[in-house]
């Protein structure tokens, strides 16, 4: 069990560093840049960069929550849920990742869709679709930090919520 | 339309309160 579990946490961490490196690199790098670049850059970037950095990110998402649920087990994944005893611990991370993922594919992509014109659109339904990702994608990174933090230490500061 | 999450370092900071708040609530419940 030891195997096949240490293969789930790598794929979590790999999956997930590919996703929330992706998701820092959307709000700290590639939005202020679009935001200055010129009209043949923005276009450039609406056909041949935002779409490749898209498919990693949800993909990524995805895959993070699936090798998450996986690395719990059945038992641990409903305590975790449940925000039950120990397991509350991650369970808040989990929570917290799963809202992250359902906003990915059900806000961010679906807007996304519409802002590179990948679904036909009016021009203020792509401003109000480009509106909704940004907010959506923000969200995320608020969310991340509480996320990591219970991450981290439901494995190495389990200490911290039993203390005093 | 002005929205605290417009700023980046304004989100980071809610992001750490929201840790510290969500601790608590954590602590409490194991």
């Amino acid at each position: 069990m030891q195997g096949i579990s240490i293969i789930f946490r790598w794929g979590h961490f790999l999956a997930g560093i590919t996703w929330i490196g992706l998701l820092y690199y959307f709000n700290a790098v590639q939005g202020p840049f679009l935001k200055a670049a010129t009209a043949e850059t923005k276009a450039d970037a609406a056909k041949h960069l935002v779409p490749r950095a898209l498919f990693w990110f949800r993909w990524a998402a995805l895959a993070t929550w699936i090798f998450g649920a996986l690395l719990l087990g059945h038992a641990r994944f409903v305590n975790a849920f449940t925000l039950h005893g120990a397991d509350a611990i991650i369970g808040m991370g989990a929570w917290l990742g799963t809202i992250m993922m359902i906003n990915v594919w059900a806000i961010i992509w679906r807007n996304q869709k519409i802002v590179l014109g990948m679904v036909p659109a009016k021009p203020e339904e792509k401003t109000a679709a480009a509106r909704k990702a940004f907010l959506a994608s923000r969200v995320n990174v608020l969310l991340s930090i509480p996320m990591l933090f219970f991450m981290a230490s439901s494995a190495h500061g389990v200490g911290l919520f039993f203390a005093m | 339309m002005s929205n605290p999450l417009d700023s980046l370092p304004t989100t980071i900071g809610l992001g750490f309160a929201l840790t510290l708040v969500l601790y608590f609530v954590v602590k409490a419940l194991v």
